[in-house]
């Protein structure tokens, strides 16, 4: 999750990784939690979007790079509390992430990309209850 | 014959001389227009319209906590973000501009409109973000839209 983002490839190929990430930490945090129904709600909204970006990735002729065997999640997943909180912090990351790739999308996914990142602002909230002025990648 | 075509060659080259002399003076004459006349930046235009939308946010929020104080701790959240929001924009109004607040309330004073304008103002500024020619603007205005999102569900779940 840190290339870094200077033209429309390395744009794509940033949230591409973020939702790789995003994917596998939706895993580890469903199974600490006691209800793990919106952890796999999120996860299914990253899958979904990591199909976008790889249907993009084939409409541009790039080539998409694979996932990781595995991630690290910050902070480190123990229970319930730290599951959210680790929930919390990689859809402020995604927000990250967003911003800064939008600038060097193709003009034709721009509008999905925005709606995505408000849905990681509104999911980031939502675990944690705590609105930022500006999220910050980890 | 050749005379004559060079004749004509002189009069095409006079013509090309004095045609090259008019558009010269034209050019010269529209330097000197754009020079003397302030052409306004978009991109500082559209900032210093946001900012004035904040303020005029800040000062409605501002309204309602008055009204009903027990909105204070979630209003509160949204005016201080809001301000460093407009601190994060100062870097790119124009120069010696201070938008203020509307003087007259444009917008219907409630807390349901105030949810409504986040959601709105997120939409706005991602569309302004993907539109801009400034790669860090673009990125603050996204950051930016991502917050003011979340004071759309902040603020949605005081709705009564």
């Amino acid at each position: 999750m840190s290339t870094p983002v200077k033209d429309e490839f390395t744009a794509l190929e940033d949230l591409l990784a973020s939702c790789y990430g995003a994917i596998y930490a939706y895993g580890v945090v469903a199974a600490y939690l006691s209800d793990p129904e919106e952890a796999l709600n999120a996860m299914a909204a990253f899958r979904i979007h990591r199909d976008q970006l790889l249907t993009s990735f084939d409409e541009l002729g790039y080539p998409a790079p694979a996932a990781s065997a595995a991630y690290s999640i910050t902070p480190q997943v123990l229970d319930d509390p730290s599951a959210r909180v680790a929930a919390a912090l990689l859809e402020e990351n995604a927000i990250a992430h967003w911003a800064n790739a939008l600038f060097y999308l193709p003009a034709q996914i721009k509008q999905r990309e925005c709606e995505f990142l408000q849905g990681c602002a509104i999911r980031s909230f939502s675990w944690s209850g705590i609105a930022k002025a500006f999220s910050s990648a980890t | 014959m050749s005379k004559s075509v060079a004749a004509t060659s002189l009069v095409l080259n006079r013509r090309t001389f004095l045609a090259g002399i008019s558009s010269t003076a034209v050019l010269v004459s529209s330097c000197s227009v754009s020079s003397e006349t302030p052409i306004a930046d978009p991109i500082a235009g559209e900032i210093e319209k946001i900012v004035k939308a904040k303020r005029d946010l800040i000062s409605d929020a501002t309204g309602l906590i008055s009204s009903d104080p027990s909105l204070s701790s979630p209003l509160q959240i949204v005016i201080d973000q809001n301000l460093l929001h407009i601190e994060g924009l100062s870097p790119y109004l124009p120069a010696g501009s201070s938008p203020s607040a509307s003087a007259i309330p444009a917008q219907e004073l409630s807390l349901a409109a105030l949810v409504t304008r986040c959601a709105v103002f997120s939409t706005n500024n991602l569309n302004t973000a993907s539109a801009i020619s400034d790669a860090e603007l673009s990125r603050v205005l996204a950051l930016i839209a991502g917050s003011e999102m979340q004071h759309h569900v902040l603020l949605t779940g005081f709705v009564a």
